[in-house]
């Protein structure tokens, strides 16, 4: 499967033309967790952001608030306030990349050029003249991406894997320069998203109604919640909705698993007292993912996922949904870095690098692109003893559990109706997703499905 | 009994020579001593500086690129005090620093020396098997030291295959650090040991002059 | 390849048709069909990645994205890119691998992911079977006109390749031994510097290559030759902790052994890079980045040792230095309670107990010896 980051495979089996079960399968490992144990703990915030190229500062920012929480670092309110302003403009970068590069072309055919050709033809709905500004729209949002980028790189150095987000707070001092700077390019996407985004996102849903509802997940949503404001409050809410009860986050009820992944095998256990350690002989693997559970139940995070936490208006919980809350949640949240701006002091600290001790226990929680990241940490004499992440894409698609149930990524794609050849509709429901394995999702076509045997 | 003798100078000088317990005799050539001091003093520059580039003294706030500069040109010095040395050898023939496998038989009886498990060490030519381990090791580490040095003073437009053996910047930094802690390290014991062991060798140094013990009979 | 001439003629086409809703009009259209247009065709091959080097390579603002596409690059297969999805876009790769053998360009982003016969990463599914990542670029590689590796991993090894390797992964390099791959290196990479390299491939040929494998018009000098807090470091100001604004050198900055022209040319719209950001530069386009480079805020790597631990390199050397002192002062405590340096200062330092005394006598160079109790 194309246009995601990582690779991805998904297995498919058809009944007829409906999905009766589905594997989805992360092909390649790095093992991150084993090579950050025994670095500096200082090394953290750069070294976990080169796990993802897109949302490189939620890892750094996740790292930080763990290694932080570990070393008893307070960070200044001007360094908080940065931080959300380094973060959202990669969320914003994130989510037009996502919508325009990633999710965007499987409902609009696409110049004649590659990598457009050969194109997609199955199911396009769009007239020829919404189809030429759409295009335009496509390149466009390449510019608009890049000044979000930019935007980022105003206090964060370089991006994607910034500088800017060190331990005790942003090593970037705030000017008039810099606020001036970022605050024009923030304009500039605020009327991108006025302009072109949410005209595009109504189009798609009007000619696309069915996928409003098409690819729901199974009704359980999480939020670690995430941007602080120096006051305390936050502006994604932390919470967990299971099976229609609103109850309130607690990380020690999150576990993972590894009885159907690639791993040497151990029961749920804890972020803090697991293992990583692969082993591609295990006879139930079928991923790299491991599958992390919130009490023991899979849960969907995400856009989505963080405004029904958030109470917030949603269109459904279907494909076309969470691309509609995706953008909404852009919205709201360039809105949002100008009030940050405003609140920045000029001259105030950013950064203090004070620490109360040189070892200890953190865990990092913040809300990433995709949904709830968490970085689980134990450090010693400055070195790191323990490290574990658990990444949104592994609570939508982990691997099946030692109770056997699917991750949300795979109920999704249940019993949907195929009537393309390269099951164009299931590429559509996973990408509504925002995986990110850091590669790539290849499709196993139709027939080759039908000829492998089901196995649970 | 009460004689007199009359003496003339070359006579007394005799007398002189005969009465000392054993004999002096030159042992460091002038270009021997020449090397020894000019090297010694070029390496203490070399290594300040070298240290100075790694980790900068705050109070001290000098020229970083006049340190540079130090540090190549003593670099230099040093390289050709090395020369001299290695010049005057080839034309003395001398190869008393060079280890020899007989000399280095000897190693464990000087160590056990150093230990306070012998009384005394072991017969050696003219230096002992310790000083020619680490006389003979300085040489090849500052040959190596000064060879990365010249790769990286070219940047890699000369020499790129040691830039490539080695694997990289980094990696010549990291093994020029070591080698000056080597340096470091084993030139206190030089020291130590020429001040106590024998100090008319360190006289030597100066001199030229050394004094031998007797031949016992 | 499009020659040279071919290429300025695409240039004032692109020119004359302006931008991308234009130029799918009609007349570009035919030019492509009837082969007019000859665009360098580009394949790109993500392996053991983390796809910051394409978010980088979106990141580029002139010449822009539609402007590449349509005017200089074919750029063929890119699963970050293609419109369709699997075995359809994997056709692609293998179309162009069929019909044009030394014409198109591969580029890999990604390390070589070498641990259980490379295994540990899928790129491809094929004939039932999949394809691993180090098969498909070496498949590829060998048929291609140049191979450009571009960031960190795919160059050198990367953070992927980071101790203690798990993946046993490397550059491309290591497995196309037979041919010249030219490394982009960085963390990610610069988009000038892959859009250059490319460019320069399509338009020049191969460029002038340093020692490492990069292009020299992009990584001929070090950072430090060119920082604007050079002038700090020169009069021996120094920074001592992150977030301040002199030289960096003393929490770490590894600008002195990085080859990268980022300090004239630097990031996101030119306007800050990772020193400008106060915070010291992590030599992300060298070889042996991360291990050598890390820990980031300090001048020289940590040093594993077996069992795990690892140490760095200037507590080692204090560590050596204190451990001489150590035995040396104890040595000369002991020697002294042995009587030894007593002993040897005497034995060499003496000059004789029986100098024969003489007596100057009257007269021109006489002596009387004096009476001793041996004579």
């Amino acid at each position: 499967m194309s246009r995601i980051h990582n690779p991805m495979l998904v297995e498919a089996w058809l009944d007829g033309d409906e999905i009766k079960d589905a594997y989805i399968s992360d092909t390649l490992y790095r093992g991150f967790e084993q090579i950050l144990v025994g670095r500096s703990a200082f090394d953290m915030p750069y070294y976990t952001q080169r796990i993802c190229g897109i949302c490189s500062s939620a890892h750094a920012l996740t790292a930080a608030l763990a290694v932080e929480q570990a070393l008893g670092m307070h960070i200044p309110p001007n360094g908080l306030l940065l931080r959300n302003l380094i973060l959202a403009s990669d969320f914003i970068q994130n989510h037009l990349r996502h919508i325009y590069l990633y999710s965007f072309p499987d409902y609009f055919r696409g110049p004649d050029v590659a990598p457009f050709i050969p194109h997609s033809e199955f199911d396009l709905r769009l007239s020829a003249k919404e189809e030429s500004s759409m295009i335009e729209h496509y390149f466009k949002s390449f510019e608009i991406s890049r000044i979000a980028h930019s935007a980022f790189a105003v206090f964060g150095g370089k991006a994607p894997h910034g500088h800017g987000i060190v331990l005790g707070g942003v090593s970037m001092e705030v000017d008039a320069d810099k606020v001036n700077r970022y605050r024009g390019y923030m304009m500039e996407v605020l009327g991108f998203i006025d302009d072109f985004l949410l005209p595009d996102i109504n189009l798609i849903k009007e000619r696309y109604p069915d996928y409003i509802q098409l690819g729901k997940g199974i009704g359980n949503y999480m939020s670690v919640g995430g941007f602080p404001s120096p006051e305390g409050s936050t502006f994604f809410s932390q919470g967990v909705l299971l099976q229609g009860k609103r109850e309130s986050y607690d990380e020690r009820h999150v576990t993972e698993d590894v009885t159907n992944a690639w791993y040497k095998p151990h029961g749920p256990l804890h972020p803090m007292e697991e293992d990583t350690i692969p082993d591609r002989s295990q006879a139930k693997g079928y991923t790299w993912v491991k599958s992390p559970r919130y009490r023991g139940q899979p849960v969907e995070v995400g856009p989505l996922a963080r405004a029904i936490i958030n109470k917030e208006e949603t269109l459904g919980t279907g494909t076309i949904g969470r691309i509609w809350a995706r953008a909404l949640e852009l919205k709201k949240l360039a809105k949002s870095t100008l009030d940050w701006l405003n609140r920045l002091e000029p001259g105030a600290e950013t950064l203090d690098l004070k620490m109360e001790q040189d070892s200890g226990v953190g865990i990092g929680l913040h809300e990433a692109m995709r949904g709830s990241l968490g970085h689980w940490v134990s450090i010693e004499n400055s070195r790191v003893k323990h490290y574990q992440i658990v990444t949104p894409s592994a609570f939508n698609f982990g691997a099946r559990d030692n109770t056997g149930t699917r991750s949300v990524g795979e109920s999704s794609i249940l019993g949907l109706k195929i009537k393309s050849k390269d099951l164009k509709e299931v590429g559509r429901v996973i990408r509504s997703f925002d995986p990110c394995f850091s590669c790539s999702v290849h499709i196993i076509d139709g027939e080759n499905i039908r000829t492998l045997k089901i196995q649970v | 009994m009460k004689h007199s003798v009359k003496l003339r100078k070359p006579l007394l000088k005799q007398i002189k020579a005969d009465n000392l317990k054993g004999s002096i005799i030159q042992s460091q050539p002038l270009w021997v001593r020449i090397f020894h001091w000019g090297f010694a003093i070029s390496l203490v520059v070399i290594i300040s500086t070298g240290l100075q580039l790694h980790k900068p003294a705050h109070f001290l706030a000098l020229n970083f690129s006049k340190v540079l500069v130090a540090h190549i040109v003593f670099s230099w010095f040093a390289l050709g005090f090395l020369a001299l040395r290695f010049t005057d050898a080839l034309i003395r023939k001398d190869d008393s620093l060079i280890p020899k496998i007989r000399d280095l038989k000897h190693f464990p009886k000087l160590m056990a020396y150093y230990f306070y498990l012998r009384s005394s060490p072991p017969p050696a030519r003219k230096y002992n098997s310790g000083q020619l381990l680490i006389y003979f090791s300085w040489f090849l580490v500052f040959l190596l030291a000064s060879f990365l040095g010249l790769a990286s003073y070219w940047q890699g437009e000369h020499l790129i295959w040691v830039w490539r053996l080695v694997g990289g910047f980094q990696m010549i930094r990291w093994i020029k650090f070591m080698i000056s802690i080597y340096f470091l390290a084993t030139i206190p014991v030089h020291i130590y040991l020429s001040l106590t062991e024998d100090i008319s060798r360190l006289q030597a140094m100066v001199t030229g002059y050394e004094r031998r013990p007797p031949k016992k009979n | 390849m499009i020659s040279r001439r071919d290429f300025l003629k695409l240039v004032v086409k692109g020119a004359v048709l302006g931008n991308f809703s234009q130029l799918i009009t009609p007349p570009l259209a035919k030019a492509v069909a009837a082969g007019e247009i000859h665009k360098l065709p580009v394949v790109m091959i993500e392996t053991g990645t983390c796809t910051g080097d394409s978010i980088s390579l979106d990141n580029i603002w002139t010449p822009t994205f539609s402007d590449i596409l349509t005017n200089i690059l074919d750029w063929r297969y890119d699963w970050i890119m293609n419109q369709v999805q699997g075995q359809e876009a994997y056709g692609i790769l293998q179309e162009t691998y069929e019909k044009m053998p030394q014409e198109y360009i591969l580029i890999v982003q990604g390390s070589m992911i070498q641990r259980d016969n490379g295994h540990y990463n899928h790129v491809g599914y094929e004939n039932g079977k999949l394809i691993t990542g180090i098969e498909l670029v070496r498949r590829i590689g060998l048929k291609a006109k140049y191979v450009v590796a571009i960031g960190s991993c795919a160059t050198y090894g990367g953070p992927v390749a980071g101790y203690p390797n798990p993946t046993q992964s490397t550059g491309v390099q290591d497995i196309l031994p037979e041919r010249r791959v030219i490394n982009v290196s960085g963390c990610p990479a610069h988009p000038d510097w892959i859009m250059g390299t490319l460019l320069h491939l399509a338009l020049y040929g191969e460029p002038e290559l340093e020692k490492f494998g990069r292009p020299k018009l992009f990584y001929g000098e070090t950072v430090h030759n060119r920082c604007p807090r050079r002038s700090f470091y020169d009069q021996g100001i120094f920074a001592t902790a992150i977030g301040q604004k002199e030289c960096l050198f003393r929490v770490g900055c590894k600008g002195p052994v990085t080859y990268s022209d980022c300090p004239i040319r630097r990031w996101n719209d030119r306007f800050n890079w990772p020193i400008g950001c106060n915070t010291p530069c992590i030599g992300c386009t060298e070889p042996g980045y991360p291990d050598l480079m890390s820990p980031f805020t300090s001048h020289l790597p940590d040093i594993p040792f077996p069992g795990g631990t690892k140490v760095n390199t200037d507590s080692i050397g204090l560590g050596v230095l204190g451990l001489t002192s150590v035995a040396i002062t104890g040595h000369v405590v002991t020697s002294l309670y042995k009587g030894r340096i007593q002993k040897n200062l005497l034995k060499t330092s003496s000059k004789t107990n029986h100098r024969p005394a003489l007596k100057k006598a009257q007269g021109f160079h006489k002596y009387w010896l004096k009476k001793t109790n041996k004579v």
